[in-house]
């Protein structure tokens, strides 16, 4: 079957009630937690997740995806019209967006936001749509050791490119890892760190841990920073953009989109890195940079196209390498997991229903959301309006179900509420979550294929610096430290410090 | 991310005591060290294999000492930089305290008293307690959110949820005329 066939057979899936139902579920919780203060993507993705294990794997994976990229759409709107960002990547777009709110140009922000977004989605998906599938089949030949490269390149990129020092981020890798281990071992079957307890040799339970780590932590963090929020509400009529609106911002969606795309393959914060470079970009491209800061709407475009086009091509080092580039893509290859299907190079060989069912839902999900997020943002708006100490009870108990739900054990509860507990206090002192979550998924596989590679090797290191992983190790650390120097060039890494000093 | 330094909290929620961030740092550091070399040491238990040919040991031991190493080196990092006159971190703030709570007696009644009961008195505490709703609105939200939930997750996804002493799940079947798959 040629790819345009199973691209046909894709849109089948995703157009299907099932297909639909669920992606606009995801888009809808995505766009909702992205318009929370404090609730993210992962916080989003994690919290549905276990909602997934009733479902067909496709299906299921298509709701999540649409909560990440649906998150990245609702982020926006509160950067623009409350001057908080919903999440991480929307950052920048407080800048500019809120700015122009402040002159009443509200409107034509969020609909720039709203097209940008869309544009650079779609360019994304195309790009994993066609660099997928030739990328797998070079893929498919690779070893245990060239995998064992792979992931500790994944893991350094990670560490080098986090907000946090460094040290910090290493031994939240680390821990990741050192977690992933309890259980049985894979190659022998001894049981390690069990205590004699039947119920951990499987392992702690990665929904449990997410959940906690990510949906549990960022609650409690949440509940402190109780700020009453002052919103400003555009009116539909107000959307529409001038014509210098437009001129302005199509240069910047262009260049964002490339920017996004490139981002979106490099492991760590690529997202947030995008958006920052985008920003830079723009003002040194543009004819006013003096009004960068105070209402510029290429502030706006770039930013926003760049974050959403980085949201395909994340999903390519999953899909076509099993190796997810950052946390969001971490939770699917989870959810994909327990769901019996691996992603990797014979994703597209074993389960192309999941590939392209995946890509036609993306293409679908951009529609949905531009179509909801413009005539529905005073809604999305006045969910700011909801007091947070309501809206705990309902999330908790959400999270304690799905939880339990994974393996019907309150042992569950208890990993989720002690790694909730744990997941706070590391977060009050500055430790990062997302690369233990990282390393937790990639743990198990690092250490089986490094110690298949020196089984079939005799024992030799050497086989770690074979021809084939030189190449990956030499192309992945060039392109790192292309984007490394480019995210340095232009101060993205002090500008998110000083941004989460500042909040 | 960068560390957290506390805004002011609302009134009456205030945080039950506020440690330093300085010594926050070298204490998370210095915890997490413990961990790296607690981890390794109960590696050693285990078949350590050879270098060239790793034991089910291996991998942990040398986790262990990485993380301890790196930890070492964050406390070090912290122990160094000046210590700030304002900078605390407030910890024990009250919302937080009780939703924690709540949580362990969640997980520890869960079985015992069956989940929709459970779910129900968790959600009327924390509406009360961290949603300043009055008790009797909340109790209604609590009922409805039970029957929610009995729906979606017993009814609509076939879950099995614990039934506890009260079976519910029987009593709201034979109210509605449905039942869990």
């Amino acid at each position: 079957m040629s790819g345009f066939d199973q691209l046909i057979g894709g849109f089948q899936i995703a157009l299907s009630w099932k297909g639909l139902l669920y992606c606009f579920i995801g888009c809808l919780w995505g766009t909702t937690v992205g318009v929370l203060p404090g609730l993210g993507p992962l916080a989003g993705m994690t919290l549905l997740l276990p909602l997934t294990f009733g479902l067909e794997p496709t299906i299921g994976i298509i709701m999540l995806t649409g909560i990440f990229y649906g998150a990245m759409y609702g982020g926006s709107t509160t950067s623009i019209l409350v001057r908080i960002p919903g999440e991480a990547a929307s950052v920048v777009t407080c800048i500019d967006g809120y700015e122009m709110a402040r002159q009443g140009r509200a409107g034509p922000a969020l609909m720039i936001a709203a097209v940008g977004s869309f544009v650079g989605g779609t360019i994304s998906i195309l790009g994993l749509m066609l660099i997928t599938p030739p990328l797998a089949k070079v893929m498919i030949a690779i070893g245990p050791p060239i995998e064992v490269v792979l992931i500790l390149l994944a893991l350094g990129v990670v560490t080098a490119v986090s907000a946090g020092p460094r040290a910090k981020t290493a031994a939240m890798v680390l821990l990741g890892l050192a977690i992933g281990t309890i259980g049985l071992d894979n190659l022998t079957g001894m049981p390690r760190f069990t205590f004699g307890q039947v119920g951990l040799a499987s392992g702690l339970s990665f929904t449990s841990l997410a959940i906690g780590l990510f949906g549990v932590s960022e609650i409690l963090i949440n509940l402190e920073q109780t700020a009453a929020i002052k919103a400003i509400h555009p009116k539909l009529r107000d959307l529409v953009p001038r014509w210098n609106d437009l001129k302005e911002s199509a240069p910047a969606i262009g260049r964002a989109s490339i920017i996004g795309f490139i981002f979106g393959i490099i492991p760590g914060v690529s997202h947030v890195v995008s958006t920052f470079v985008s920003y830079a970009i723009e003002k040194r491209f543009s004819k006013h940079p003096e009004q960068f800061g105070k209402g510029a709407i290429a502030g706006v475009a770039g930013p926003e196209t760049a974050n959403n086009a980085v949201t395909g091509t994340a999903m390519i080092p999953l899909l076509a390498l099993g190796i997810p580039s950052i946390p969001a893509t971490a939770i699917l290859l989870s959810a994909l997991t327990i769901h019996g299907v691996q992603p990797g190079p014979l994703l597209l060989v074993d389960h192309p229903e999941v590939f392209w069912g995946l890509v036609a839902s993306m293409y679908i999900g951009n529609v949905i959301l531009l179509v909801l997020n413009l005539p529905l943002v005073g809604l999305f708006v006045n969910l700011l309006r909801i007091p947070y100490g309501w809206l705990v009870p309902i999330i908790l108990v959400v999270s304690v179900i799905g939880v339990y739900s994974v393996d019907f054990s309150t042992t569950d509860i208890w990993i989720m509420v002690a790694s909730g507990g744990i997941g706070y206090l590391l977060r009050k002192f500055g430790y990062e979550m997302a690369p233990l979550l990282l390393a937790l998924v990639l743990g198990d596989r690092l250490e089986d294929s490094f110690r298949l590679s020196l089984t079939m090797s005799g024992g030799s290191y050497a086989t770690f610096l074979d021809t084939g992983a030189l190449i990956v190790l030499g192309a992945a650390a060039g392109l790192f430290l292309l984007v490394q120097s480019l995210a340095w060039a232009f101060g993205y890494r002090k500008a998110l410090v000083d941004e989460a000093e500042g909040s | 991310m960068a560390d957290r330094i506390d805004r002011a909290a609302p009134e009456g929620r205030e945080a039950v005591f506020s440690v330093s961030l300085h010594r926050g740092r070298i204490a998370a550091a210095l915890a997490l060290c413990v961990l790296g070399l607690a981890f390794a040491l109960a590696a050693l238990d285990l078949d350590f294999g050879r270098v060239g040919l790793p034991g089910p040991g291996f991998f942990p031991f040398v986790l262990g000492v990485l993380l301890a190493g790196f930890s070492a080196v964050a406390a070090v990092s912290a122990m160094r930089e000046p210590a700030g006159r304002d900078e605390t971190v407030a910890l024990g703030h009250r919302d937080v305290i009780i939703a924690l709570l709540a949580l362990v007696g969640v997980a520890l009644a869960f079985e015992p008293l069956g989940a929709l009961l459970t779910l129900g008195l968790f959600a009327a505490a924390l509406l009360v307690l961290i949603g300043r709703v009055s008790p009797p609105l909340a109790a209604l939200a609590a009922v409805i959110g039970m029957l929610a939930i009995w729906y979606f997750f017993k009814v609509l996804l076939g879950l099995q949820l614990p039934n506890g002493p009260v079976d519910l799940d029987a009593v709201l079947g034979l109210l509605t005329g449905r039942t869990g798959r």
